[in-house]
């Protein structure tokens, strides 16, 4: 249990990860399961740059008489992942914006109801 | 109805991931397993070898400049494709 | 949207721009980068035709999507120059290295940040123009 207390970061960030799944499978509307899709993309950027942490260390940036620096690696792989995620969430918009200029409407039960009405 | 089942799962999910947290080593120890020789090179020798004070904007654009690259691909695509959805195909 | 916010904003972009070209020109030697610097360009420019303001000389959806596509071209041609010399072991193009902490710096680390700010921030403009043209063709 008080591992659980030390690691608090990981620990909210898969409580974020949770709340997100929630999001998106409890609302109708299309614009809040976006949303659901990000908070969900944040938890994870934030589980895997708290992995790099080590205590009492500077930033990494270059500065004389320092003796360790936290673990770059991690956060250069996170920023790629971020670009990816703004990346599906432009593309997941732009479908939105189609389906709403055919059905007229943006929740999603009223779209599986026309569609079943019209075949 | 549906908000207790999704509640369900969800809490279902995080237990599940919870318990792997308990396996963990210290937070912030550094011997952890995640800090392995791979980040002593590129702290060691990064300023000698890139020549920039910014660890991680050198290790992004000198030793791994390939990720960077198909990353820049990949946003191009996303926008090449909302052209397709939004326009029906028609660049101008 | 009224004269107010228009002309406040009319005098607020220049230092956003300026703020962002810092950024993205000082990547290696305190925090930022190319996509940070990108998105804060790609801010002030989107502000802009939020608000109304419309210019003679703006960045309309053909030269974005050419300035995309040379930019990533030469990106390309650069880091293969720069690879191909790695592993092969040849010296074509020499590379000053400098003093680490001033700004002409790094071999070609400044260049590589300049082309990632450009096309990030050529990018979100152009996203902004398709979203807003598609919305306003609808209603009218």
């Amino acid at each position: 249990m008080s591992i659980l207390l030390d690691n608090f970061i990981e620990v909210g960030s898969i409580i974020l990860f949770a709340i997100g799944f929630t999001t998106l499978l409890v609302h109708n509307n299309l614009i809040k399961k976006i949303i659901g899709l990000n908070i969900m993309d944040t938890s994870i950027f934030l589980y895997f740059i708290s992995i790099g942490y080590i205590d009492e260390a500077h930033a990494p940036i270059f500065k004389e008489g320092v003796v360790q620096y936290v673990n770059p690696v991690p956060s250069g792989l996170m920023l790629t992942g971020i670009v990816v995620a703004v990346s599906v969430t432009a593309f997941a918009l732009a479908l939105t914006i189609r389906l709403h200029s055919i059905y007229g409407t943006l929740e999603l039960d009223e779209i599986m109801k026309m569609r079943e009405e019209n075949i | 109805m549906r908000l207790t089942v999704s509640i369900f799962v969800a809490v279902c999910l995080a237990v599940v991931l919870l318990v792997g947290i308990v396996d963990f080593p210290e937070f912030g120890a550094a011997n952890n397993p995640a800090h392995n020789e791979v980040m002593e090179k590129y702290i060691e020798e990064g300023v000698k070898e890139t020549g920039a004070v910014n660890l991680v904007s050198g290790m992004i654009l000198d030793y791994r400049a390939f990720d960077t690259f198909i990353e820049s691909i990949v946003f191009f695509t996303a926008v090449i494709s909302v052209f397709a959805v939004l326009k029906g195909g028609k660049i101008l | 949207m009224t004269i107010i916010i228009q002309n406040v904003v009319r005098l607020i972009v220049p230092f956003i721009l300026m703020f962002g070209a810092y950024v993205t020109v000082y990547g290696h030697v305190s925090p930022g980068g190319g996509f940070a610097g990108g998105t804060i360009l790609a801010a002030a420019l989107i502000l802009e035709r939020f608000v109304g303001i419309n210019r003679k000389w703006s960045l309309n959806k053909s030269t974005c999507l050419k300035g995309v596509s040379f930019s990533l071209v030469g990106y390309g041609i650069l880091k293969g120059i720069a690879f191909l010399e790695g592993a092969m072991h040849i010296e074509l193009i020499h590379w000053p290295l400098g003093q680490p902490g001033a700004l002409f710096s790094a071999g070609i680390i400044p260049l590589l940040n300049i082309l990632i700010g450009l096309v990030v921030m050529m990018a979100f403009v152009l996203l902004f123009d398709l979203f807003n043209e598609d919305l306003a063709g609808e209603d009218h």
